[in-house]
């Protein structure tokens, strides 16, 4: 029996929490929770019904043939996904670098990976729009070899892989420090070669990370807007993004359509990350 | 396989101290050797170094006469347990065991279904069988172990290499698995050597006890020869349970500070020196002394005392009389069978001659210790 506190409950017998203000700590997650998430999501999924179902019906239907509502949703998407899939190659790497290798100026390197964090996202895509635009430093050479980055999904695909490094660093750094080297070395004195213990035993205890790296990396570049429009050229059906169709749609006074963008993205982008959710289960099992 | 090692050195990288002092080392074919000593002593760095796992900065390790110390620890075909399996945890149980396999170069390779039955051989052998399904999350401790052991056992080592296999297991687990150990040992006609910091499991275990402390081979033989002719005081205590008693030798009489305890001779000059026993080799004298012995526990023909001296209290075990009496009066404890140690020599001790009732000390013969 616990006589620590008596029950008001006949049959049932309270566990204190070690953690004390339990009650206190669930309020104010609830109200955060309430306030800052589901309040606005609340007002988002009813505001397009705001002037009667049948508005909002012709609304979902007006909007089913607005191609470009739905270009910049496609543009958005493709572009935060090859983003977030590109930024597993240089975010392993540098993890990597951070964590095993004893390189000159590890510290330094390890504080500026979080620079795109600090930096104004207007200040990102300026540079980049400068760096890679036709007379910029990168884009001109480029630009004689017929690569175009500027003004393309190619340039928003790049200013999301920027953003969304640190997430994928930040990520996979922690997971790989805390490999046990004893698994790498059985693996090697089993037979394995040093190729062969990277893609069996390494990357399979990262897979979980490194899907999680790219789940927030992707949630972040969809909703990615400062840098990217400085470097992708705004260009209706082409390159022009979903949230800056928002503001487009705002500064038209059409707040219906604007929250009608906000309902699909938001939509669609809790199905993506339930998916990646179901993925990374499946693909932690055994190694949590 | 034998296993050859010769002035091996291994410093450490950051303070250049010596973690593997000039060991040396002959380990025979089909034998089972301990590895034992306190933390720190070098033992497991002694077995990776045979392993390939650490470098070495000086000296040579051969297996079967040739040298490999420029073998990569990939091919030298040495099987390694650690200490916490090691275990791939994304992989089920009998990918874990085929592991070794389904990794050698294609035209090595077996067949997949080759694999298969040998994994099936293997979890049967480890009386695993049937949890080739489950994955290492879901196993309890001793049969991780069992997984470990199956997958180092997959390619066929001839020597294997064991770092305090047992450490993370439950007392009764560790038993069972020990004995286990020691027949697939000569079942399979393994060349075997064990980490351990448990003196009890080397001497179950092994052939040849090899004792380290600080880097350096303190003894090396077999269970018995260290406990019959410990080679200093910190070989003694560390095979065995051991009574220390302080004191002073006068004229070649030791006489301990504690009363109570019959002096005994030894042949060493006057000055300070400690008498180390094993409780099991004291010995009660009723009514030579004044000291009370009360027994707290009785196992077979032992019996387990409690010995007031003065404001001290000795535990003893020993044969207990005929009469198996729960108090014994007007005792003195008779510590012939210890040995007598002044820093880090020994010398032998003698009951000087005493008139008394007849003893009874559990032998009734005298160890004669002898000068390392």
């Amino acid at each position: 029996m616990n006589p620590s506190r008596p029950s008001s409950f006949p049959g049932l017998r309270w566990q204190r929490d070690p953690l004390p203000g339990f009650g206190l700590g669930l309020g104010m997650t609830l109200f955060w929770l309430g306030t800052i998430v589901i309040l606005p999501m609340v007002a988002l999924v009813v505001r397009p019904w705001g002037e009667g179902l049948l508005s909002g019906l012709r609304a979902f239907a007006h909007a089913a043939h607005d191609g470009r509502m739905l270009a910049a949703i496609r543009v958005s998407f493709t572009s935060a996904l090859l983003a977030a899939v590109a930024d597993l190659v240089p975010g392993l790497l540098i993890a990597w670098a951070l964590v095993r290798s004893d390189i000159p100026a590890r510290r330094l390197i390890d504080m500026l990976v979080e620079l795109p964090f600090a930096l104004p996202t207007a200040v990102v895509g300026i540079t980049m729009a400068t760096l890679y635009g036709p007379n910029g430093w990168i884009g001109g050479p480029l630009a004689r070899w017929g690569g175009h980055v500027a003004f393309t999904q190619a340039g928003i695909v790049l200013a999301l892989m920027f953003i969304g490094l640190p997430f994928v660093v930040r990520t996979i750094a922690p997971v790989l420090r805390h490999l046990p080297r004893d698994v790498e070395e059985a693996a090697g004195i089993l037979g394995a070669s040093r190729l062969q213990v990277i893609t069996r035993v390494i990357l399979p205890a990262l897979y979980p990370a490194l899907v999680t790296a790219a789940g927030m990396a992707f949630a972040r570049g969809i909703g990615e807007y400062g840098s990217v429009i400085f470097i992708a050229g705004n260009q209706p059906y082409h390159t022009e993004i979903a949230p800056l169709l928002i503001v487009i749609r705002l500064q038209e006074y059409d707040t219906q359509g604007a929250t009608l963008i906000g309902f699909v993205l938001v939509g669609i982008s809790l199905l993506s990350l339930a998916g990646i959710g179901l993925l990374r289960r499946h693909l932690s099992y055994g190694t949590d | 396989m034998s296993v050859q090692l010769e002035q091996i050195t291994r410093r450490n990288p950051r303070n250049g101290r010596p973690i593997v002092d000039n060991v040396s080392l002959a380990v025979a074919s089909g034998s089972f050797t301990a590895l034992v000593g306190p933390s720190g002593a070098g033992k497991t760095s002694l077995l990776r170094i045979i392993a390939g796992l650490d470098p070495h900065q000086a000296g040579h390790v051969s297996i079967d006469g040739t040298r490999v110390d420029t073998l990569d620890a990939r091919a030298r075909n040495i099987g390694f347990v650690f200490q916490h399996y090691a275990l791939f945890a994304h992989m089920s149980v009998a990918a874990n065991i085929g592991f070794g396999l389904s990794v050698r170069p294609r035209g090595q390779r077996p067949r997949r279904d080759v694999i298969a039955r040998r994994v099936e051989d293997l979890l049967d052998l480890m009386q695993l069988s049937g949890l080739g399904g489950r994955y290492p999350h879901e196993l309890s401790g001793g049969q991780r172990q069992r997984v470990a052991l199956a997958r180092t056992l997959a390619t066929g080592p001839r020597v294997l290499l064991l770092d305090e296999p047992f450490g993370a297991l439950d007392p009764l687990v560790r038993r069972q698995i020990r004995g286990w150990l020691r027949s697939l040992h000569e079942r399979l006609g393994l060349t075997t050597i064990l980490v351990t910091h448990d003196r009890q499991e080397a001497a179950e275990l092994a052939d040849t006890v090899v004792l380290m402390r600080h880097g350096r081979i303190v003894q090396a033989g077999t269970p018995q020869a260290l406990e019959d002719t410990p080679a200093d005081p910190f070989t003694m205590a560390f095979t065995g349970d051991l009574v220390r008693l302080g004191g002073r030798v006068e004229n070649h009489v030791f006489t301990p500070d504690l009363p109570d305890i019959l002096p005994v001779t030894a042949p060493i000059a006057a000055g300070p020196a400690e008498l180390l026993v094993r409780p099991v080799d004291i010995a009660l004298r009723p009514g030579q002394g004044q000291a009370t012995a009360v027994l707290r526990q009785a196992r077979g023909p032992l019996g387990l005392y409690d010995v007031r001296l003065g404001t001290d209290t000795l535990q003893v075990e020993t044969l207990m009389p005929p009469d198996r009496p729960r108090i014994l009066p007007h005792c003195a404890l008779d510590v012939t069978a210890g040995r007598l140690a002044r820093d880090n020599a020994w010398a032998s001790v003698e009951t000087p001659p005493f008139p008394g009732p007849p003893s009874i000390h559990p032998t009734g013969e005298r160890i004669h210790a002898q000068h390392s």
